[in-house]
């Protein structure tokens, strides 16, 4: 463990309130975006953050740098992911708290430069196919597959990260990529007719495609 | 190779398509694949499907919504800000209605004639409050926190939050001088609903964390408790309830309440608003 993240730690446990806000600063994003990949919701990507740094605060005098704060920080993240659809799924319809892809196309704007409403909307329908099929794999295979694509980590890391072997990280990620792959190649050959989404009564339910 | 053995070794490599994708093979797996490729046109396939697959999703640019409402430190510092609290805080149950016995209120000391009474750590918390609010910022007193009072048992290390715990402790003086005033007014009013003070109130829970944060980092009971009672209050308060039982309770809280809250005034400043009121 650096000295300098040694001793923000030490802050953090006597209660110094400038070392929660740097450790935080310092890891959030990458945090929240692995969360809102995963969860394709800003709402839980939001909860699932605070709850991260609310567990990993409250027990930081357990962390005793056997891995490095990163990773351990990654790994209640990731486990408050993969039982967070666990939870909720029994819980409520989660078409409602998806990411309102209004609000989103208006967030990108400013930093995307489409040409033209056409092209932003192809855009945001092709992301919306995409984040559905991602979202209809397997939590721990989603979660490999967004750490990898998204987050390009190493399998070796996301091995650790998510406590599992090697061998079944790449397998993860072989059936992900299959999915995903037969997914794209499915929708495009129906993308005229049905919506696709209602042939899956998956995860997502019927009716985010309007 | 016969068919089967032809089959068999495409699923053995099957997981070797994807990670040759990713940039994961060593020199020896990707030296074993490029030989099955040059040979097997099924597998030549899949690799250029998975690779389009993957080429469509990077087009999607998903990676630019990874930040699509990245909460700050100011969405959550409320919630961060009160897990490092001690338990107690967090733990204790909410007491709606009789929560503040007058032996409790007394135990927490009493402000007289601006000196204050006993009680060791509270008494350096007190002054670091009141000190801090009636001290210019120009005139820099030693910081009460950085030290520890004499005879009083050693504060928590918060005396490295310097700068920041002043300017936290000048804030809550003003939540608690603010809610005093709106306590002040409902002791002394007899209308049954009062919106502007159950706006008032609300308008000061939003201030609660700062309280429960400072709270938090002293770990003393008293303060937190007082931090806590004062939040219920002005809950209580804020919802306007105009049921005559309720009202009593709460105008006999109020009081209670009051009477702690004067701690944390200095006392001429005290009088003048009371004078007021």
């Amino acid at each position: 463990m650096p000295a300098d993240e040694r001793d923000v730690l030490e802050r953090v446990r006597a209660g110094d309130i400038d070392a929660v806000q740097a450790l935080f600063e310092e890891h959030r994003t990458r945090i929240y975006r692995v969360c809102l990949l995963y969860t394709d919701s800003p709402d839980d990507a939001k909860d699932v953050l605070q709850e991260t740094f609310m567990r990993a605060f409250r027990s930081v005098g357990r962390f005793r740098g056997e891995s490095s704060f990163t990773t351990w920080l990654t790994r209640i993240a990731i486990n408050i992911c993969l039982n967070l659809r666990r939870d909720r799924r029994n819980l409520e319809p989660l078409d409602a708290e998806r990411v309102d892809d209004q609000d989103m196309i208006d967030h990108e704007m400013p930093h995307t430069p489409l040409g033209n409403p056409e092209q932003a909307l192809r855009m945001r329908e092709l992301r919306e196919r995409i984040m559905t099929l991602v979202g209809r794999l397997p939590p721990r295979e989603r979660m490999a597959f967004v750490l990898k694509h998204f987050e390009e980590l190493k399998i070796r890391e996301i091995s650790v990260l998510m406590k599992i072997s090697e061998g079944t990280v790449k397998s993860f990620l072989h059936r992900a990529v299959v999915t995903l792959r037969e997914g794209l190649a499915g929708e495009r050959e129906t993308n005229d007719s049905a919506p696709s989404v209602a042939r899956f009564p998956g995860r997502r339910g019927p009716g985010r495609i309007s | 190779m016969s068919e089967e053995t032809r089959n068999t070794r495409c699923q053995e490599l099957g997981e070797d398509l994807v990670l040759h994708l990713y940039d994961e093979l060593s020199e020896a797996e990707r030296t074993a694949l490029d030989s099955h490729l040059a040979i097997c046109n099924d597998c030549r396939e899949e690799l250029r499907s998975s690779r389009d697959a993957l080429q469509t999703i990077d087009s999607a640019r998903i990676d630019q919504m990874a930040t699509f409402r990245l909460p700050s430190w100011d969405d959550l510092e409320d919630e961060l800000a009160f897990s490092l609290a001690p338990l107690p805080l967090a733990a204790k149950p909410r007491r709606f209605g009789g929560m503040s016995t007058m032996a409790k209120a007394a135990s927490i000391l009493l402000l007289a004639g601006g000196a204050f009474i006993a009680g060791l750590q509270w008494n350096s918390i007190a002054d670091a409050i009141v000190q801090t609010a009636s001290t210019s910022r120009t005139a820099q007193p030693p910081h009460p926190l950085d030290g520890t009072a004499s005879g009083a048992a050693p504060l928590p290390a918060v005396a490295s939050a310097g700068d920041r715990m002043r300017a936290f402790t000048e804030q809550t003086h003003g939540y608690f001088q603010r809610s005093r005033l709106v306590l002040l007014e409902f002791a002394n009013s007899d209308q049954i609903s009062d919106g502007t003070m159950s706006a008032a109130s609300r308008n000061l829970l939003r201030e609660t964390a700062s309280a429960r944060r400072v709270a938090g980092q002293i770990r003393d009971e008293r303060i937190q408790d007082l931090v806590v009672t004062l939040e219920e209050i002005l809950t209580r308060i804020a919802s306007n309830d105009t049921d005559a039982a309720e009202r009593a309770r709460l105008r006999s809280d109020v009081e209670d309440l009051l009477g702690r809250l004067e701690l944390t005034a200095p006392p001429e400043r005290f009088a003048q608003e009371r004078s007021r009121t």
